[in-house]
């Protein structure tokens, strides 16, 4: 295999990873990236040269950002921008690396909560894949704009963006895009669920065809676990109580093994929620015990830690209430949104 | 405690613009494909390097230390070597700065933060100083970062004029 193939092989191979395991990925792209510099620009072509740069940079961004180190992945990806940009490279630049890019950066922005922007850039990149004939490429982008505007709050036209995105995407050519595409529709179809039953019982089916969609990925994958969650709370939901408990147990387990702690305190703070609904003091004690070490390895700021400080010395006094879970839930996912925004949770 | 930084400074409007010209005629000219650009034009001309130091006024050798990078190639520089080659501003300028292919691409690189110390070492080490797209990126980092500072020292920015109108309430 010649050096140029190696690295092709790596890139793929790093960005594979990202969604198994964020940090294993990071070290593959960052050795990919080295690599792909230390490439002779006159053997394989200057344009070459130059694209693959800009795809080193790309992956090794996006590797930044599945690891939350959105600072520096926005650098990566300038940095790849200006070898895609470069004089050296003139009107010759892959029209569809330029989209690769572009919808790299909106990830990026709808992980710092900069929703316009990343709108912007995804419009950008699916207007290249159409104008190209990129269609599949097309369909992807077109979940991932169902992605960010869940993000952004706006649930309901993101499941028509995911509805359109999943009648285009071919699940033999892209099954990446093809399950993350149903899992997030399965998602917002259960926030949106509690509004009546026909939603309620559409979001269970869409549950059930998540599951079986992920039924080749490992057990212990994030995309699983966090399904495993979501089966938990709906059979809760629906009265089976100890079911749902049961599942939510496992899935916090299955995160903690992957060292996904901010997943893993969303998790117990749901079972601390329902064992506060059954009355089962004795339970919430031991969840909000078990909360204070998942905290620590978060580095959360000083107002979720306070807040769940309160919960501890309530559950202590077995006088905790689910307002008060809920303010530890919500102050939780606020200082995560502010340490994404830092870039500073590497 | 007061700041004074303003009252001070008789004519912060002027000097502010100044330094926004600079900005945007000094360093982009001097890094950018407009430097490359005049070296094609001067070299392709029929006239040569002393001739057209001779007819916009350059002592002799002048040219020669601009395209070379030995001195910062300013817009009047452009403008008055274009009129000595008898060439137009305006498509010397579409031809620099051609209208945007990918705008959110380019507004992502506008709205970015400069790259960090870490990124940073690892393009020295990764690439030196021989590719020109990324000299400029990091030259853009340094100037812009020095051309902030100052404004912000002049009380340009939003947060400044805030405090200060705070301060005098």
């Amino acid at each position: 295999m010649s050096q140029l193939q190696q690295c092709r092989r790596l890139l793929e191979r790093a960005e594979e990873l990202r969604f198994e395991d964020p940090r294993e990925a990071l070290r593959m792209a960052e050795s990919a990236r080295d690599q792909v510099a230390a490439l002779d620009r006159e053997e394989i072509g200057v344009g070459n040269w130059f694209a693959l740069q800009a795809d080193a940079w790309g992956v090794f961004g996006s590797a930044l950002r599945s690891v939350s180190d959105l600072g520096d992945s926005e650098g990566a990806l300038n940095v790849a921008i200006a070898f895609l940009m470069a004089p050296e490279v003139g009107d010759q630049g892959d029209p569809l690396a330029y989209a690769h890019l572009a919808q790299r950066a909106a990830y990026l922005r709808c992980d710092q909560g900069r929703y316009a922007e990343a709108l912007e850039l995804i419009d950008e990149a699916i207007s290249i894949y159409c104008s190209e004939g990129a269609g599949q490429a097309a369909a992807g982008a077109l979940a991932d704009r169902g992605l960010i505007l869940g993000r952004a709050g706006r649930k309901e036209e993101a499941i028509v963006h995911l509805g359109e995105a999943l009648e285009q995407l071919d699940p033999d050519k892209n099954p990446r895009n093809f399950l993350a595409a149903v899992h997030n529709t399965a998602l917002y179809m259960h926030e949106l669920a509690d509004n009546s039953p026909r939603v309620n019982n559409l979001a269970l089916k869409w549950l059930k065809l998540a599951y079986r969609c992920h039924t080749l990925l490992p057990p212990e994958s994030l995309s699983v676990l966090k399904l495993r969650t979501l089966r938990g709370l709906t059979a809760v939901r629906l009265g089976r109580v100890e079911q749902g408990i049961d599942e939510l147990w496992q899935a916090q387990e299955g995160f903690q093994r992957l060292g996904a702690a901010y997943e893993q305190s969303l998790t117990l703070l749901h079972l601390a929620s329902i064992y506060q609904n059954l009355g089962r003091a004795d339970e919430v004690k031991r969840v909000a015990g078990l909360l204070f070490p998942v905290f620590q390895s978060l580095k959360i700021d000083r107002e979720a830690s306070v807040a769940l400080m309160l919960f501890y010395n309530a559950a202590q006094a077995e006088s905790a209430t689910l307002d008060l879970i809920d303010r530890v839930s919500s102050t939780l996912r606020e200082a995560q949104v502010r340490s994404l925004r830092r870039g500073d949770s590497r | 405690m007061s700041d004074n930084t303003h009252d001070d400074d008789p004519n912060p409007e002027a000097e502010a613009q100044a330094l926004r010209d600079e900005i945007a005629t000094g360093w982009k000219l001097a890094t950018g494909p407009a430097l490359e650009e005049i070296r094609r034009l001067v070299r392709k001309s029929e006239l040569s390097q002393r001739k057209v130091e001779e007819r916009v006024g350059f002592s002799k050798g002048y040219l020669s230390q601009l395209l070379a990078r030995n001195l910062d190639l300013k817009l009047w520089h452009v403008l008055a070597i274009l009129d000595a080659l008898g060439l137009d501003l305006g498509e010397f300028f579409h031809r620099v700065y051609p209208a945007t292919r990918f705008p959110a691409l380019e507004r992502f690189q506008r709205t970015s933060k400069p790259l960090s110390p870490e990124l940073e070492e690892a393009l020295s080490k990764l690439y030196k100083y021989g590719v020109e797209s990324l000299d400029e990126l990091r030259s853009r980092v340094g100037r812009c970062e020095q051309a902030v500072a100052k404004l912000e020292e002049m009380g340009y920015f939003d947060g400044r004029r805030r405090s200060r109108r705070t301060e005098g309430s």
